[in-house]
């Protein structure tokens, strides 16, 4: 039976709500999409206008110009994000059930345990020497991967949330003799969905962003990640106009590469912004009531 | 059971990961059986055709040096630094490094990255010693040319000589407005008998403001980033907050920028052209007033660091509209040549284990013994890359390549002036005839200590503690102080003052003092 | 039949054996979570734990050839520019200050939209807010940065061409400190929302919707059900991240507090931060170990705060905390 939505005044208030709310995000990515399809020069003597007085696709020329260059990158940016992700979750969730567990013997120890590295870290540095000279992890994709695969946060807020499940559940599976990593199974993720596809999302949004591995790992450059390319177009583009004005080499110096840079900035944000937006849909459907507890009881 | 299938999904991408990293593996870099030299370099980045030149780079290298290949890595100037730093930190092992302007090649050095090269140089380069002195004797009369870069007395970068030569500094305006509401020749006259930058000199600029703004040509008023420059005439810049004046006959003092009378007058006069509009009013916010210079309609007063006889051609063709430069400073005084700094130059790090033969490369890079392989590195093929007119001068098929501005997208191009001595490029379509002679003839009649002074460089790390602490004020007042919108400017210069005062700027200036006394005495 | 003596020694053995087997089930049963827990622990030891050696860098005069454990020993010389400076004062208070007002204004205002959120029944609608919500996360604070200042420019901004609209005066945002506090909060507001609801929101799904209905059928209206049911389950979640966030307190995020004030010193008083600081004045020369000192403080006094927070939510709900 479908039930019917009533339209009361609380509804109406809180959708008015959220549509001014939702604006409040729309209106400025429009300006971003709306700046990245301007040309540079009437950027640059009349500011930013929400319409473009013209549409121009210079800065997204400019970033799409190397091609290859740029699949490569989309296509390392979406297998190590994938994987990390897929990886991550499972080692961090299969550490959040026994912290959950109020029995668990080292609950307290190993708690602390992870959460000091939230605090304390050993610098770019050390982390450096430790991933290039012993791990020889430099420059390659496992470096993408393992540093950043757990995070104490989000183990963490996993925690949370299992500790939520009735323990009752739990019991009567003990009872009935399953292992642990059963019980993990079988019942804690089923009843997960939303947490699980909520820190999936997380961690997989923080992969795809990731630039600064690339910046201090990698050097060659079919390893680049997309954030990493973007950043280093701009950055070389702002260089370039930056040089020819600053360090004199030569005398006549042209400006061969009238590069959109202002414009670029906000193309990039669109370029990178995009695919994730195209993802995110698919962990909407996790953000829906989980099995109820009925049903994993029969 | 979809966790299930999670598991082997992961499981297997990562098996395919694994099959495929194998095949990727980067160290296949021919190996001739001899020694692979690892070159560390500024540039562009990998570019399409890299490969090629450097392979036909290292075939021709054996003519001089068989046995040796050179592996070559390139970093953008986003990246040199931060990867520099870290390769010297977890000790990779590197033959030749870029040391230029954008490492602090001093604070490297006393942290023990790079290699002393005092006796390396005199055993197995004296050619280098030689070729580069005699340039250097040129431009500067006497010395070596290492001295000025000198670290605690010691030799730890050769120099890149540049040829350059800068002959003041520019000030810079549209040309039909200055014909128009300016007297260039009365300005340029009262610029060249100033000593400093005094009211003289304000006064005569005014007039020119004045004119714009009643006419309301004004635009977007004068660039106050690059304008804070003209204060500085008369004096020896030295960062973080440091000049040096000439006092008497070969006598100088270090003073603390900021309380110098000129740097007082300037914000005054700042604080007054912003109340008169000829400042932009949003100034203190706008993101990069900086880059509505050479606009037509952007700023219409900006300053540029060097000058040369050339500039204003160069300057109406890079902007596309009609230029006028004056010359800010006096010839003579201004006149320098760029060889002795360290604005680009190399070094061999510690951990090098090759350091004869590192040597013997940078040898052959920066004379005249390797033109040609200095030349591909820097241009490449001929007949690929450029085409040749005459023995000395080619013209590239790519024109970022010619004005040493190669970018990632360029077929092949490194910047010259990262790679070796300029004194051995070849010309390009972007040097006018005869550029080089005209260098060194420019440098005949200069006031020679200025490149003395220049090659001061203190060793500031007993005051770190106090150096870090007047950067944070600095960065605090000086925009806003400088670019005149600051309404109780008076308040805010003495806060100033006061705050730098006590973040240590006495004991700073008098260490800086006694350091430099000591450096002239070694130098005199 | 058996004599009492023996149903005694009986009912002793299988008490005995049943506790043994208790024991002996718990002790498989932590085994076993202890082995779930390998794979995490391991990372953590290794790309943690071990780096975390080089902590003793804060300590030294670091040289690139002596490596870290050559280089000379220095104690506390490193901690002198922080500790020394004469703005010390200013940018703890503005670390603090925000820190404290950026954790409680996240927290209300994630927790509410998370709540409001819940009450839409229209799966298209959830979905097209949702999404809308998590834009800014993809939008550095660079850009961040020129939005506002598209917002507020002293000259063609939005904000001051509406207030000549009704003959109000333009606001010199940029030159004026008082305003910042609330500029800086609602940008952070702003950018996190988003996803920081999604966790809330994430918590409400988990909840038994048996739960409502019984209330439903109580006589309970929505807002007694939200207070009686929607909360408690996120008061957890609201604790931990809480605490999580005091243990940051005294770093702030360098891009909001750079970007947006544009780095403008007449602001300083409401927007210099440590980090900015830290940026200000370490941008050139030798920085490696003064770098790391503030680092070492700052993690230190994250610690303290934790340590602290944690007792007091110890002795309201021993059920909530950390550890």
């Amino acid at each position: 039976m479908v039930k019917k939505t009533k339209v009361t005044t609380s509804s109406i208030a809180i959708n008015a709500f959220f549509i001014l709310f939702s604006l409040s995000f729309i209106l400025p990515f429009l300006l971003i999409v709306s700046i990245s399809l301007s040309s540079e020069d009437l950027v640059l003597k009349n500011g930013y206008s929400l319409i473009p007085k013209s549409m121009d696709f210079t800065a997204y020329k400019y970033i799409f110009a190397n091609l290859k260059q740029m699949v490569d990158s989309y296509k390392i940016t979406a297998l190590t994000s994938a994987l990390g992700t897929v990886l991550g979750v499972l080692v961090m969730s299969l550490m959040a059930y026994p912290l959950s567990r109020r029995d668990f013997l080292f609950r307290k120890q190993l708690t602390f345990y992870i959460f000091f590295t939230m605090l304390f870290s050993g610098g770019l540095i050390p982390t450096y020497i430790l991933l290039t000279q012993h791990l020889k992890m430099g420059d390659s994709m496992w470096v993408y991967i393992f540093p950043s695969l757990v995070s104490a946060w989000y183990i963490i807020i996993l925690r949370t949330f299992f500790q939520g499940l009735p323990t009752s559940l739990v019991e009567s599976a003990k009872m009935d003799g399953a292992s642990e990593i059963k019980v993990f199974y079988k019942i804690i993720l089923p009843l997960s969905k939303p947490v699980i596809a909520t820190i999936g999302l997380f961690v997989l949004l923080n992969r795809w962003n990731d630039w600064y591995t690339s910046l201090i790992y990698i050097r060659s450059k079919e390893l680049y990640t997309l954030q990493f390319l973007l950043q280093r177009i701009l950055r070389d583009a702002q260089f370039v106009k930056d040089m020819s004005r600053e360090v004199p080499v030569g005398i006549n110096i042209t400006l061969i590469n009238d590069s959109p840079v202002e414009t670029m900035k906000f193309a990039m944000c669109i370029v990178a912004a995009g695919p994730m937006l195209l993802v995110f849909p698919f962990f909407q459907k996790y953000f829906t009531r989980g099995l109820t507890v009925g049903a994993v009881k029969g | 059971m979809k966790t299930a299938f999670k598991l082997s999904l992961a499981a297997a991408l990562a098996i395919t990961l694994a099959v495929g990293m194998v095949g990727c593996n980067k160290t296949n870099k021919t190996q001739t059986g001899g020694v692979t030299l690892r070159w560390v370099t500024l540039g562009p980045g990998e570019q399409a055709d890299s490969d090629m030149v450097w392979k036909e780079f290292n075939q021709k290298l054996q003519e001089k040096m068989p046995g040796v290949d050179v592996d070559l890595q390139v970093f953008s100037k986003t990246d040199f630094e931060k990867k520099w730093k870290l390769m010297s930190a977890s000790k990779e092992v590197i033959d030749i490094a870029w040391s230029g302007w954008l490492v602090d090649y001093k604070s490297e050095a006393r942290k023990g990255a790079y290699m002393e090269l005092d006796e390396l140089i005199d055993k197995e380069a004296p050619k280098l010693k030689e070729e580069l002195n005699a340039i250097y004797h040129e431009m500067n009369g006497s010395g070596s040319v290492f001295d000025s870069t000198k670290v605690d007395g010691k030799i730890y970068i050769v120099p890149i000589l540049q040829a350059l030569v800068s002959e003041g500094q520019g000030l810079i305006t549209h040309k039909d407005l200055s014909d128009r509401y300016w007297d260039l020749e009365r300005a340029q006259t009262i610029f060249a008998k100033a000593e400093t930058a005094d009211n003289s000199c304000y006064d005569i600029i005014e007039e020119y403001l004045k004119n714009l703004k009643d006419n309301d040509q004004i635009k977007t008023g004068i660039d106050t980033v690059t304008f804070p420059w003209f204060y500085q005439k008369g004096y020896k810049v030295m960062p973080p907050g440091f000049v040096i004046k000439n006092v008497g006959e070969k006598d100088y003092k270090v003073y603390n920028t900021f309380e110098t009378a000129e740097y007082k007058l300037y914000i005054e006069k700042m604080a007054d052209w912003y109340k008169k509009g000829y400042i932009r009013s949003d100034v203190i916010s706008v993101e990069n007033p900086r880059q509505n210079n050479g606009r037509i309609d952007g700023n219409i007063l900006w300053v540029s660091p060097t000058y040369n006889e050339f500039m204003s051609e160069s300057e109406t063709k890079a902007n596309g509209f009609p230029t006028a430069v004056l010359n800010i400073w006096d010839k003579k005084d201004g006149t320098s040549s760029y060889s002795a700094y360290s604005g680009t130059s190399v070094s061999i790090p510690k951990t090098s284990k090759n350091a004869e033969k590192a040597l013997r490369l940078i040898e052959l890079i920066n004379t005249k013994e390797g033109k040609e392989l200095y030349n591909m590195l820097s241009f490449g093929l001929e007949g690929v890359h450029y085409e040749r007119v005459n023995e000395n001068r080619i013209e590239t098929f790519d024109d970022s390549v010619a004005s040493a501005l190669a970018t990632t997208n360029s077929k092949y191009g490194m910047w010259n002036w990262v790679v070796g001595n300029t004194f051995n490029t070849y010309e390009t379509q972007t040097n006018p005839e005869g550029w080089y002679d005209y260098v060194r003839n420019a440098y005949k009649d200069a006031n020679k200590d200025s490149d003395l002074i220049r090659g001061f460089e203190p060793d500031l790390d007993t005051v770190k503690t106090e150096i870090a602490q007047i950067n944070t004020v600095i960065g605090e007042f000086q925009n806003s102080l400088l670019s005149g919108a600051v309404a109780a400017y008076e308040e805010s210069y003495n806060r100033f003052i006061e705050k730098l005062n006590k973040a240590g700027m006495e004991k700073v200036l008098v260490e800086v003092q006694r350091q430099f006394d000591g450096y002239l005495d070694e130098n005199k | 039949m058996q004599s009492t003596q023996n149903k005694l020694t009986n009912i002793t053995a299988t008490k005995i054996k049943k506790s043994k087997t208790a024991l002996f089930a718990k002790g498989k049963a932590n085994l076993e979570l202890l082995i779930l827990c390998l794979p995490a622990v391991l990372c953590f030891f290794i790309f943690n734990y071990l780096p975390m050696i080089g902590t003793i860098i804060a300590f030294k005069d670091y040289h690139y050839d002596l490596g870290i454990l050559g280089s000379k020993w220095v104690g506390f010389e490193n901690f002198k520019f922080f500790f020394t400076s004469q703005d010390a004062f200013r940018i703890t208070r503005n670390t603090l200050g925000y820190g404290a007002l950026f954790i409680l204004a996240s927290l209300i205002t994630s927790v509410l939209v998370a709540l409001l959120l819940f009450e839409i029944k229209k799966k298209i609608a959830i979905k097209f807010y949702q999404t809308t919500m998590i834009l800014p996360f993809f939008i550095s604070w660079v850009i961040v940065g020129f939005i506002a200042y598209s917002l507020l420019s002293p000259n063609t901004g939005v904000i001051n061409q509406l207030l000549s609209l009704f003959n109000i005066a333009p606001i010199g945002w940029y030159s004026d400190p008082k305003y910042w506090p609330y500029i800086l909060t609602i940008a952070h507001i702003w950018k996190g929302v988003g996803m920081n609801s999604v966790v809330y929101y994430a918590a409400l799904m988990g909840i038994d919707h048996e739960l409502f209905e019984a209330a439903t059928l109580d006589g309970a209206n929505r807002v007694q059900q939200t207070m009686a049911i929607s909360v408690p389950t996120l008061i957890p979640l609201m604790t931990m991240l809480s605490i999580l966030g005091l243990g940051n307190i005294f770093r702030g995020d360098f891009g909001l507090f750079y970007q947006l004030p544009r780095d403008i010193g007449a602001l300083y008083s409401t927007t210099d931060v440590i980090d900015t600081y830290l940026y200000r004045g370490l941008r050139t020369g030798d920085n490696i170990g003064m770098t790391a000192a503030v680092g070492l403080f700052q993690s230190v006094v994250g610690l303290c705060t934790v340590v602290a927070a944690n007792w007091v939510v110890k002795k309201i709900n021993p059920e909530n905390t950390l550890y």
